[in-house]
């Protein structure tokens, strides 16, 4: 348990450095390092990045547009089409990215398991 | 096992962040679009002011305070710097409209949204946009002055563009999946050159000559005539034209067939909505003694709007007022001396040659006795996702063919398209010049070089001058030249000369003591040269024009409730004829709808149901009136409500009226009577859907997204009154686009509102913030600062 939380917070801190200066496909390399340096074992190689890196972007998302009072957001909701709900939309962006870095984190662990 | 493990996680991994790093059809790349560090979310944010502009590029300080609507009010030190201001500030806020519509002036679409644009970008390049931008940028590059203010201001904008980072890039481009370009001032003659097509792009002529070979002379004669009895034209009557002495116009070629071609399929034309109001009065006839000016332009109701309010001061002059994006300096405002204003000047300006080629090289056409080149041009257009797709379009020394065997026409004939769109000019001049106006004199100097659109320039100063010219580089035509299609091969259908730049219509404190115009007829029949056009307007003219017959002196609330006046002169005018005739044979169902009709009191207000009945009752009279027209084969243009509502009162036995799909030969009576119990059974519908008839719900004006309409991007249903022939002109889609009143007081103050916003962001609180201040009929007060450091009178970014 401990060793997914230190996964968790490493992925976020690294995937937040990352985003910083790589497009937005940076959090797959990053959780691969982190799974390639911390060993997770079975579905939590999948669901940990998928939980940690889905926060990262849920929370981001909802921080810049909390700021704005969702105004874009409201509509994005309608264009995608999410029936204008801003909490699906943020979930749809937490998953989206939990997606990203969970695929990243199983290449991290299979290039792990491959050279070690 | 384990290389196969990593290579399928590997490539699954690449496979699936390629997949979602592009976009998919109408689909944006979802990875990048969605992602808090790069996508949309990053537009979530509503403008922060910066009161200095700290840019390499600058040659001094420039200084730029936004008040509560975001309105720039930019103090330079030199007017490079103010260009270039002008042009940073405008991209900062507006730069995907001013790029998008530069792209659709240029027929460039296809390259943004794929493939359903190519018939539209085909129909752009067939007109010779980008042809007649081209001339306009050569001219105006030859004056220096000019062109130094035009790079200035394209390296604001590109000093703008190579700021952003890709994730500061608009939310439309991220939609899109494309990237800005670089500015240049051929972008600036391109975003003129769309206005010029919006507004004098429009011409009737081959529908004019198919509906001559269809129905004959006398019928064309009766339906399309070129002046009417009503009309209260631009120029007061009382103008006496004797000064001109005997003018120089060409005698009309006798015999000439005017039937020679028939057409079926044209070009989508401008809306023929777009016109507008102005007005204003000298300081005898303003209640506070100053001069008054007002001016709304009527247009497509769009976000990102079409107008952006900016203030521009360097040492010279201190302007203020609403500019498109992509121009320079102010269009439509005032200073610290005059206001001025434009109303569309609508003339015929465009004519149709047909041109005969030698043989099939299509190497020649016939001129006169001889041959003349042809040059070639191959139009490449771009198309996301597709192939580029080639289409070759041949210029003649009229113009270029735009309608050939490959595109729309009648698959086979010729026809050259002769534009006064594609002239040289310097039209950009004029604003600037204008700008800077002082008296009358400077401002009849910036007006006299301009040549289109053509437009009503409206004028008032604190010298109390009042005055209207009425501006454009016009044909002087010989009668009826260019209403029909005409012979190429013959040098006589020339546009020999143009009318003397002085003696265009022009008014100078007339005695009645306003000046006013609303896209009408700009003289009666007595002005000594040839005017024609299919779209004059028959009704705004009118009620503005009472208007000021009906007292002596006016407020700046007059001018507001002349702007929001919702008197539906048409109605009054046509429904004391049809109701008597749909009373006799009213039932149990259209009672109801007949007794709220009657009486009704001619306004268009947001709570009138007798608005809605109206207009469901006209739409259906007016589409079976027509019914010979809309159902042909050939492009023809239907006759205007004026003349419709003439014909039911003094022909209403015409065979017109006669119904196609009936057996019985109808009268204007019975088709009144259909059209009501027609009517009534589509409000039945509508009131079914759960709606409400009020006016406002049933006409359910949207302002929307430049991008077809988006409507996660627009407004819509906005509670406004008004219609289209109504000085309030708000139709679904279309209105008062701008509304600006100046007092010329000592201080020159003013008011203006437009249905949007400063910003461009739909993510920002200001993209359409002005919006239901225009639908209530309010304004804001157009905050002129005489100086930069008066803004500590001001509370400014008050807004939280």
């Amino acid at each position: 348990m401990k060793r997914i939380l230190i996964h968790s917070l490493l992925s976020i801190g690294l995937a937040f450095l990352f985003q910083l200066f790589t497009p937005w496909w940076g959090v797959v390399i990053a959780t691969a390092i982190i799974s390639f340096i911390i060993r997770l074992k079975g579905i939590s190689v999948f669901f940990t990045p998928l939980l940690s890196i889905g926060l990262l972007w849920s929370i981001q998302a909802y921080s810049i547009s909390n700021a704005n009072d969702f105004i874009l957001a409201e509509k994005i909701a309608v264009l995608l089409p999410l029936n204008g709900s801003v909490g699906a939309l943020i979930l749809v962006t937490g998953l989206v990215g939990g997606i990203f870095g969970a695929l990243g984190s199983i290449t991290g662990r299979s290039l792990k398991v491959l050279v070690s | 096992m384990k290389l196969i493990k990593f290579i399928i996680s590997a490539a699954l991994t690449i496979l699936l962040v390629y997949a979602a790093d592009r976009g998919w059809g109408t689909l944006p790349a979802i990875g990048h679009f969605i992602s808090p560090q790069s996508g949309f979310w990053q537009n979530d944010q509503s403008e922060s002011p910066e009161t200095e502009l700290n840019l390499s590029g600058l040659q001094s300080e420039v200084t730029v305070h936004y008040d509560s609507e975001l309105i720039p009010h930019i103090f330079a030190q030199n007017d490079t710097d103010l260009y270039f201001a002008q042009g940073y500030i405008t991209a900062k806020h507006r730069l995907w409209q001013m790029e998008f519509q530069t792209y659709a002036a240029a027929g460039r679409l296809s390259e943004i949204i794929g493939e359903k644009a190519i018939e539209y970008d085909r129909g752009q390049r067939r007109k010779g946009m980008v042809f007649g931008a081209q001339n306009a940028i050569n001219e105006m590059l030859q004056d220096p002055v000019l062109t130094r203010r035009l790079n200035a201001y394209s390296d604001g904008v590109n000093a703008y563009i190579e700021s952003l980072d890709s994730e500061e890039y608009p939310v439309e481009y991220k939609l899109l999946g494309y990237s800005p370009e670089k500015w240049k001032p051929e972008k600036s003659a391109l975003l003129l050159m769309y206005m010029t097509d919006m507004l004098a792009g429009r011409d009737e002529d081959l529908e004019n000559t198919n509906f001559l070979s269809l129905f004959g002379r006398e019928t064309f004669d009766l339906l399309f005539p070129d002046f009417i009895a009503d009309q209260d034209p631009v120029i007061p009557r009382e103008r006496d034209w004797s000064d001109f002495g005997t003018v120089d116009r060409p005698e009309s070629p006798e015999g000439v067939s005017k039937a020679i071609v028939q057409t079926k399929e044209v070009l989508d034309k401008p809306d023929p909505d777009n016109g507008s109001n102005n007005w204003a009065v000298n300081a005898e006839h303003s209640e506070n003694g100053n001069p008054l000016l007002a001016n709304d332009p009527h247009l497509g109701l769009n976000l990102p709007s079409i107008w952006y309010v900016m203030q521009l001061s360097a040492p010279d002059h201190n302007v203020m007022g609403a500019t498109l994006p992509g121009a320079l300096g102010i269009i439509i405002g005032f200073n610290d001396r005059i206001a001025w204003g434009v109303t569309n000047a609508t003339r015929d300006v465009k004519d149709w040659y047909r041109i005969e080629f030698e043989d099939e090289t299509k190497k020649r056409y016939r001129y006169g006795e001889g041959w003349r080149d042809i040059r070639e041009v191959i139009e490449t257009i771009q198309v996301k996702g597709g192939q580029a797709v080639l289409d070759t379009v041949r210029y003649t020394h009229y113009g270029p063919i735009t309608y050939d065997e490959n595109f729309k026409g009648n698959g086979r004939e010729n026809l050259a398209m002769k534009w006064i769109g594609h002239l040289p000019n310097s039209n950009q001049n004029t604003f600037l010049s204008l700008n800077r106006a002082k008296n009358y004199d400077e401002y009849v100097a910036a007006v006299s070089t301009y040549t289109a659109p053509a437009q009503n320039f409206i004028f008032a100063s604190k010298d109390n001058d009042i005055a209207l010219w009425i501006q454009g580089k016009i044909a002087n035509k010989f009668n009826e030249q260019g209403k029909f299609v005409l012979e190429g091969s013959n040098p006589y259908n020339e546009w020999q000369s143009f009318i003397p730049q002085e003696h265009n219509p022009h008014v100078r404190n007339p005695e009645r003591g306003f000046v006013s115009s609303a896209n009408q007829h700009p003289t009666d029949e007595n002005y000594p040269y040839y005017v024609y056009d299919p779209t004059y307007e028959t009704y705004r003219n009118r009620v503005i024009n009472n208007f000021f017959r009906s007292k002596e002196t006016f407020s700046v609330q007059d001018f507001k409730d002349l702007h929001n006046n919702n008197f539906n002169l048409k109605a009054s005018e046509v429904l004391p004829t049809l109701l008597p005739l749909i009373e006799s044979e009213i039932t149990s169902n259209t009672e109801g709808y007949f007794s709220t009709l009657s009486s009704w009191d001619y306004y268009n207000h947001t709570d009138a149901i007798g608005a809605s009945i109206f207009e469901a009752l006209w739409n259906e009279y007016y589409t079976m009136v027509w019914d010979e027209l809309t159902e042909s084969d050939l492009a023809l243009q239907l006759p205007d409500s004026y003349q419709t509502i003439w014909l039911t009162k003094y022909h209403s036995r015409h065979e017109f009226f006669d119904l196609q799909s009936s057996a019985e030969t109808e009268d204007a009576a019975a088709i009144a009577r259909l059209a009501f119990n027609e009517a009534a059974k589509k409000l039945d519908a509508f009131k079914k859907s759960g709606k409400s008839l009020d006016w406002a719900s049933y006409k359910g004006t949207q302002v929307g997204h430049l991008l077809q309409a988006l409507p996660a991007f627009s407004r819509f249903d906005i509670p406004i009154g008004g219609n289209k022939g109504i000085v309030n002109a708000t139709s679904k889609t279309h209105g008062p686009s701008w509304r600006m009143i100046v007092e010329l007081d000592s201080e020159t103050k003013a008011l203006g509102v437009y249905p949007g916003g400063q910003s461009g962001n739909p993510g920002s609180r200001y993209y359409d913030s002005m919006i239901d201040t225009w639908a209530a009929g309010d304004y804001y007060e157009l905050i002129y600062l005489p100086n930069s450091q008066a803004i500590s009178r001001y509370h400014f970014n008050n807004r939280t």
